[in-house]
């Protein structure tokens, strides 16, 4: 096999994984909805339930709404809901005020989605939430399992996951909690690029360099900035990852507090 | 180049994070400001830099300086890309082990040059053989330590002898010290050794063969979706290939039919092999559900009630004999007992273990009785699971086919024979309905009056038989479904001798109804007792409406369990606008008339 052949078998099996997991979550666990950011992750998730299910979503789309989107990232939520057909629910999330006040400000500010998630969790009862996460994103997340159960109040236990292995995951939701499903788990930065291009998967113009600056990762307009960045197509937005040694979340100025303010964040519900 | 994944295995403290940190550090894939984080981490607790914190993120892992999860990280060594899994050493922790290292196409196995196996190794060593990973290689760790080169030969000897025992060959042996880092990315001068560094030879990995093509055709059935008139069961293909126009067994039905399309989006397939994902749709309508294992004719899997499995177990509860367990292969996820414990091995002694031992980490051999028939193959891995929790890996071994050594025995007595003796044919009277619509009462009245007429008559009723021939059965989508299949066998028996059988079950899937038609023939009639969700919860004699209310009672038909209503039945008998007596006398009139002999000879219109 040449080097080329090699990544496409291997972006064959990525792809095959998360369809399996998506297929085997939707029909363990009902009902259902998927978390969708307009993000990259997120957006080639929807894609892949499109393939999983032969071209429909068939659950609801939610985006946890904090009014603080760029704008361009609004304007690509209505068109792909229409041009997808996806049952698309828009949850406002309650203000910074309602969220632990022990948190540091930037966490704090992102920790509204916890809480809008939780209020859409008891109101429409849902037993599984997929996310588009990946364990390369950020440690706390490396520990994460595909399918991971959630107590009554969402709270991730990470010293009490269960084990997964030859494809085998958690069938049963624990008693009065949920679980979120992460059928991207396995994949990095640079696999879901290279996907979005062998697929030509829509993406947010503000992912592609212009005047010298781009979103590597695309959070609220509050907690994220833009980097230095020349990379102006998908390809070169691939090269360019091949060789950074930044972290992909460098923009993400609530990963930046301290050593422990992300793994609070997600014990506490956070994606 | 696609990711080679590699695990790193070994006993608590024999430094496997610090080596997977100095990998990182010194292959260059360490951002600088997570270096400065790493240095600032370690001094805040007064340690010297502790590489182990680049992996682990969590801050109890950090303060008491243990790997609790499993986690991965990515480093790019000549050019490739390598998914780096830290497995926790601590015994405790020997499932997210087992998380972390079940998919790895290599593997390394570090061993504390001064300490030399112990007892996590030697579970290690296990698990390496279970998960039969290709790729192994020994690093003998904090040679910095060590000034006596035979010590190290000898860590690296035992070493190869305990991995051997469990069979898995040894790739290469390397002496390190992950905290200098000496022979993982530069070579050292410390010892002899002149061979490759551990960087060197991860690099010569080539990641696991592809999914096996030329394997017999496997695939296991996730789900079925219904698109315009389709039926397309949706799944994997595990092994092999399959193409339009095949013929598909389906097991462990064993029925067989033609593929007619290969669903796909947004194109359609006309062939798919191993490692793709397909819905199969077929060329006439047939049953299939989530579990069923697909194959061709020529290579079936083995379709078993009776099977032992080796389990490598992780919970803190050993296995129960009579405990009735999940045993899951593929998609398939079955009721199983345990029969008998055949053996339980130390994986620490490969012996059989002491009495009392504690379980987690153990290896049973369990005689495996399942509630339904399961098709898997022999070798097949397997997951043990209580509460949907998996709490075993297992391989299954000695499947006993069903149905080898029975015969079904001829009668010498022709059904026409019976029915002549009778005055009347055998039958069974389907009743379905919602809980208290009313089918027990109809049916005990109708065989009260049919008796008196001097019929062979007999009422099934479902909540007797779960008292008795089904008091193994749970109410689980699965033990409904084999509930009803016994109801429906045995209502066969009983008209087959002549018998009618009046059957009341509620039976809220149409599907399983259709099955239980299909299991007894031409003499089955379904009678739709109908009667409003309102009105059976008004009447409530068994209480269950007011406990499926309160949450008592999960998934009770009518309340949070779906019911479908009969499409056509055979009768319908409206206990909400009709009286008993009413229900009864037109029951009584439809099985005589369905019962009645049809003379051979049209008799002559009178003259």
């Amino acid at each position: 096999m040449t080097p080329a052949e090699h990544a496409a078998q291997d972006l064959d099996d990525l792809e095959t994984q998360a369809i399996t997991v998506i297929r085997d979550a939707y029909r363990l666990f009902a009902p259902c909805c998927v978390l969708w950011s307009m993000g990259k992750d997120s957006t080639a998730l929807l894609w892949l339930m499109r393939r999983a299910f032969l071209g429909e979503v068939p659950m609801p789309v939610v985006q946890l709404d904090t009014g603080m989107e760029l704008p361009e990232v609004y304007a690509f939520r209505d068109r792909i809901a229409r041009e997808w057909e996806l049952d698309l629910h828009v949850e406002v999330c309650p203000p910074e005020e309602a969220c632990d006040p022990s948190l540091p400000p930037q966490t704090r500010a992102a920790a509204r989605k916890t809480e809008g998630l939780s209020a859409l969790l008891a109101r429409r009862g849902y037993r599984a939430v997929f996310v588009g996460i990946r364990r390369d994103e950020q440690a706390t997340r490396a520990k994460e399992r595909i399918v991971s159960p959630r107590s009554l109040d969402g709270s991730w236990n990470v010293r009490e996951q269960p084990p997964e292995f030859w494809g085998y995951t958690l069938t049963e939701i624990p008693h009065g909690g949920h679980v979120r499903v992460h059928p991207l788990l396995a994949w990095t930065e640079i696999d879901v690029w290279r996907y979005i291009k062998r697929d030509d998967i829509p993406i947010v113009s503000l992912y592609l360099a212009r005047d010298g600056l781009r979103y590597r990762s695309l959070g609220e307009k509050n907690i994220t900035v833009p980097i230095a960045s020349q990379a102006s197509t998908i390809d070169e937005i691939i090269e360019e990852l091949a060789t950074t040694r930044e972290p992909e979340r460098a923009g993400r100025t609530m990963d930046q507090e301290t050593e422990a303010a992300f793994e609070r964040l997600r014990a506490g519900g956070y994606m | 180049m696609s990711d080679a994944r590699v695990v790193v295995l070994g006993h608590v403290d024999h430094g496997k994070s610090t080596l997977i940190g100095r990998l990182l550090h010194d292959s260059g894939s360490l951002p600088a400001a997570r270096i400065e984080e790493i240095v600032a981490s370690s001094r805040r607790r007064g340690l010297q830099t502790e590489w182990s914190f680049a992996l682990d993120a969590l801050q109890d892992e950090r303060d008491q300086a243990v790997t609790i999860d499993t986690t991965r990280v990515w480093l790019r060594l000549g050019g490739r890309r390598f998914a780096i899994i830290d497995a926790p050493g601590h015994e405790e922790f020997l499932a997210n082990a087992m998380t972390g290292a079940s998919d790895a196409d290599a593997a390394i196995f570090v061993i504390d040059a001064e300490r030399g196996i112990e007892d996590q190794s030697r579970r290690h060593a296990y698990l390496l053989g279970l998960l039969s990973i290709p790729h192994v290689i020994v690093a003998v760790n904090k040679i910095d330590a060590v000034h006596d080169p035979g010590r190290i030969l000898a860590a690296a000897e035992a070493a190869r002898t305990v991995l051997e025992a469990v069979g898995v060959a040894v790739t290469a042996i390397v002496p390190v010290s992950a905290r200098d880092g000496d022979n993982v990315v530069t070579r050292s001068q410390r010892t002899p050794y002149d061979g490759p560094t551990l960087a060197e030879l991860l690099t010569q990995i080539v990641p696991r063969a592809e999914a096996a093509q030329d394997d017999p055709f496997r695939m296991w059935v996730q789900d079925v979706y219904r698109r315009g008139g389709d039926r397309i069961a949706v799944g994997t293909i595990r092994s092999g290939r399959l193409r339009v126009d095949d013929v598909v067994r389906i097991s462990p039905a064993g029925k067989s039919i033609r593929v007619a399309a290969l669903r796909g989006w947004p194109r359609d397939l006309g062939s798919a092999v191993a490692g793709q994902t397909v819905g199969v749709v077929f060329e006439a309508p047939v049953y299939v559900d989530r579990g069923d294992l697909f194959s061709h004719d020529h290579d079936p899997p083995v379709t078993v009630r009776a099977l032992e499995v080796r389990a490598c177990w992780f919970d803190r509860e050993p296995p129960h004999v009579d405990e009735t367990l999940r045993l899951r292969a593929g998609s398939a996820d079955v009721s199983a007992r345990v029969v008998a414990i055949r053996r339980t091995i130390d994986p620490r002694t490969l012996e059989p273990a002491a009495h009392g031992v504690a379980s987690r980490g153990m290896v049973y051999s369990l005689a495996l009785r399942t509630a339904v028939p399961m098709a898997l193959d022999e070798g097949e891995r397997c997951a043990i699971a209580r509460r949907g929790w998996p709490i075993a890996a297992a391989h299954a071994e000695q499947l006993q086919p069903q149905g080898a050594n029975v015969f079904a025995s001829s009668h010498l007595i022709s059904a026409a024979q019976r029915a002549d003796r009778n005055a009347h044919r055998g039958l069974v009277l389907w009743l379905t309905g919602l809980p208290a619509a009313g089918k027990t009462t109809i049916a005990m009245h109708v065989e009260r009056e049919l008796f008196r007429r001097q019929y062979h008559v007999y009422a099934l009723d479902g909540d007797t038989l779960r008292t008795g021939l089904n008091s193994d059965l749970d109410f689980s989508d699965e033990g409904r479904r084999e509930n009803i299949r016994r109801v429906a066998e045995v209502g066969k028996l009983l008209a087959d001798g002549g018998t009618i059988a009046l059957i009341s079950l509620v039976s809220p899937s149409a599907e399983d109804r259709a099955r239980a038609r299909a299991i007894v023939g031409e003499a089955f009639r379904e009678a739709y007792v109908a009667a409003s969700v309102a009105v059976c919860e008004a009447r409530d004699p068994k209480r269950l409406y007011r406990r499926a209310r309160a949450g008592e009672i999960q998934g009770f038909t009518g309340v949070d369990g779906p019911y479908d209503v009969p499409a056509a039945p055979d009768l319908v008998l409206d206990t909400e606008r009709h009286d008993v007596e009413q229900t009864v006398a037109a029951a009584v009139e439809f099985v005589v008339e369905a019962v009645r002999m049809h003379p051979l000879v049209p008799i002559s219109p009178p003259a």
